[in-house]
C-alpha cells in the first residue's frame, strides 16, 4: 500500500475522531506510518457487528416491555453479555441467572443480589430495575 | 518522572512493548519489535469458536512478542497479576509514583476513551500507563495517535474484566534491558523462526496451510451456514485482518516494514525484495477485505463471490509460501 492509498474516508465515523495507524510505502519506497481517518471497509464490517448488538438490544427491550423477560435481559444485551460472561462477572451460576431473566423471580430479588448485577454491569440498582423510556437509548 | 514519548502504532502489543523499551533506552521501531517478537502468523481453527465464530488470527498468540523479545534480546520482564482490584490499583499508583511506566492488559469494553463502536468484550488490549492526574490515569494507548486519559474507575474495570483471557490486573515492565543487545542475530533468528512457522508446521490450520484451509472452508460457508451467517463469518475475518489494529492487511505491511529495516541492518538485499513481495501480498489481502466488505454491504448470496474471495486467499497463501520459503535460507 502506498501512502497515497491509505484510506481517508472522512464521512466514516467509527474511529470517532481518532486515527488508525497504517503502514504504507512512501515515494522513495520506504515504509512510514500514516494515520487513516476512516475506511469504508472497516465501517461495513464493524457496522455488521454493531448492527447485531443493536438488534439484540432492541429485541431484549421489546420482550422486556411485553413482560416476557425481566429488565435484566435488556441490560445484559446492552452490556453485550451472554449468560457465560455475566456468570463470570457476578460469580453466579448460569442457571441462577437464567432464572432471574424471568420477570417474577427478578422482581422478588433481594437488594444484595441486585447489587451484584448492578456492580457487574456498571449500573445503579435503580437503573437495573427499569427499562429506558424511549427506544433511542445509548448503546453503552 | 521523565517524560514519556508517545508514538502512534499499528498494534497494541508491539506498540506497548516498543514504548516501554524505548523508555528504558532501547529504541526499536514498532515493526522491529513486531518482527523480532515473531508476531506474524496465520491460523484458522474452526473448532475453536469465539461467540460462535471460528478463531482466525493473523498473528501469534497474545504475549508471544513479549516472550520472544526476552529470548532473542535478553530483555527481562517483570509481570504481576492480582487477586484484588484495589491492591492492583494501589500497586499501579506506586509504580507511577516511582516514575515507572507499565504495560497493562485490559478489556477495551470498559475503556471509556475508546470509540463507542469499537467497544466489545475483548480482553487482550495492551496499553501503557505513565502517570496520574487527580483521578485520571495518563495513558499512552499505542493505537491512538495521541496520549489519552482514563478515569480510575474505568481503568480498574478494564483491568479486571472477566471472560476469556481475563487480564487479572496484568501489569508488566522490562526489569532489565541490555545496553547493547545483538540485534542482528536476533533479527536473523526471528526471520528464520517465523519463516519456519509459516511454512513448516504439518497442521492444516496453521501458517500458509491455514490460509488455504480457510479458503476451502469459506467457499462452502454459504451452503453450510446459510447466507446470513456466512456473511457474518466473512465479516469477522475481515475485522481480524483490519479492525483490531494490525497496521493494515493483517500485519503483513508491518512485517514488510520490518523486513525492509532488517535488510538495511544486515545489508541483505534479499530481505528488501521479500519486503516488496510481502507488500504486494498485503495489497492482495486488502483486496480480500474490500471484496469481503462488499459482500456484507450488498447482502450478496452469490456463491461466485465466495469463490472469488477464496481465490484471493489462495493467491495470498501461494505468495506467502514462496516468500517465507525464500526467507528460510536468506538470512
Amino acid at each position: 500500500m502506498k501512502t497515497t492509498d491509505v484510506p481517508q474516508d472522512e464521512e466514516q465515523t467509527i474511529f470517532a475522531g481518532y486515527q488508525r495507524a497504517c503502514y504504507a510505502v512512501d515515494e522513495q519506497g520506504r515504509y512510514v506510518v500514516v494515520g487513516s481517518v476512516g475506511w469504508q471497509v472497516e465501517q461495513v464490517v464493524n457496522g455488521q457487528a454493531n448492527d447485531e448488538v443493536r438488534a439484540a438490544i432492541a429485541d431484549a427491550l421489546a420482550r422486556a416491555r411485553r413482560g416476557a423477560v425481566s429488565p435484566l435481559a435488556y441490560h445484559m444485551a446492552r452490556r453485550q453479555m451472554d449468560l457465560g460472561l455475566l456468570a463470570s462477572y457476578t460469580g453466579m451460576s448460569r442457571l441462577r441467572i437464567r432464572w432471574h431473566l424471568r420477570p417474577r423471580p427478578f422482581a422478588r430479588l433481594p437488594e444484595k443480589v441486585l447489587q451484584r448485577y448492578a456492580q457487574a454491569m456498571q449500573l445503579s440498582v435503580a437503573e437495573l430495575r427499569r427499562l429506558p423510556a424511549k427506544d433511542d437509548h445509548e448503546r453503552l | 518522572m521523565s517524560a514519556f514519548e508517545h508514538r502512534h502504532a499499528g498494534h497494541c502489543e508491539s506498540g506497548t512493548v516498543a514504548a516501554l523499551l524505548r523508555h528504558q533506552g532501547l529504541s526499536l521501531s514498532e515493526p522491529m519489535v513486531f518482527g523480532i517478537g515473531g508476531g506474524l502468523f496465520f491460523l484458522h481453527i474452526p473448532i475453536i469458536k469465539m461467540g460462535g465464530i471460528p478463531l482466525t488470527s493473523y498473528r501469534e498468540a497474545p504475549r508471544a512478542i513479549i516472550k520472544n523479545l526476552a529470548k532473542r534480546l535478553g530483555v527481562r520482564w517483570r509481570e504481576h497479576r492480582y487477586r484484588n482490584a484495589e491492591a492492583a490499583m494501589q500497586a499501579l499508583d506506586q509504580f507511577l509514583a516511582a516514575g515507572r511506566p507499565v504495560g497493562l492488559q485490559t478489556s477495551v469494553y470498559w475503556l471509556s476513551y475508546f470509540p463507542v463502536d469499537m467497544r466489545f468484550h475483548f480482553n487482550g488490549h495492551n496499553l501503557v500507563a505513565y502517570g496520574k492526574q487527580g483521578n485520571d490515569y495518563l495513558i499512552s494507548d499505542p493505537v491512538a495517535e495521541r496520549p489519552v486519559t482514563c478515569p480510575a474507575e474505568d481503568l480498574k474495570r478494564a483491568r479486571f474484566a472477566k471472560g476469556p483471557f481475563a487480564p487479572r490486573g496484568l501489569t508488566y515492565y522490562p526489569e532489565y534491558v541490555p545496553a547493547n543487545p545483538d540485534i542482528k542475530a536476533a533479527v536473523r533468528d526471528a526471520i528464520r523462526a517465523t519463516a519456519k512457522r509459516m511454512t513448516g508446521i504439518p497442521m492444516p490450520f496453521l501458517g500458509v496451510r491455514g490460509i488455504r484451509w480457510m479458503a476451502g472452508k469459506m467457499e462452502r460457508w454459504p451452503q453450510k451456514l446459510g447466507p446470513e451467517l456466512a456473511r457474518k463469518w466473512v465479516s469477522s475475518v475481515v475485522r481480524m485482518q483490519e479492525e483490531i489494529g494490525t497496521g493494515g492487511a493483517g500485519f503483513r505491511f508491518m512485517y514488510a516494514a520490518f523486513l525492509q529495516e532488517a535488510s538495511e541492518l544486515l545489508a541483505n538485499p534479499a530481505l528488501a525484495e521479500a519486503a516488496r513481495d510481502l507488500t504486494n501480498t498485503g495489497d492482495r489481502w486488502r483486496e480480500f477485505a474490500v471484496q469481503g466488505a462488499l459482500l456484507v454491504k450488498n447482502r450478496s448470496n452469490d456463491p461466485g463471490v465466495y469463490k472469488k474471495l477464496a481465490d484471493i486467499l489462495r493467491d495470498c497463501a501461494d505468495r506467502e509460501q514462496e516468500i517465507f520459503t525464500r526467507l528460510k535460507t536468506a538470512v
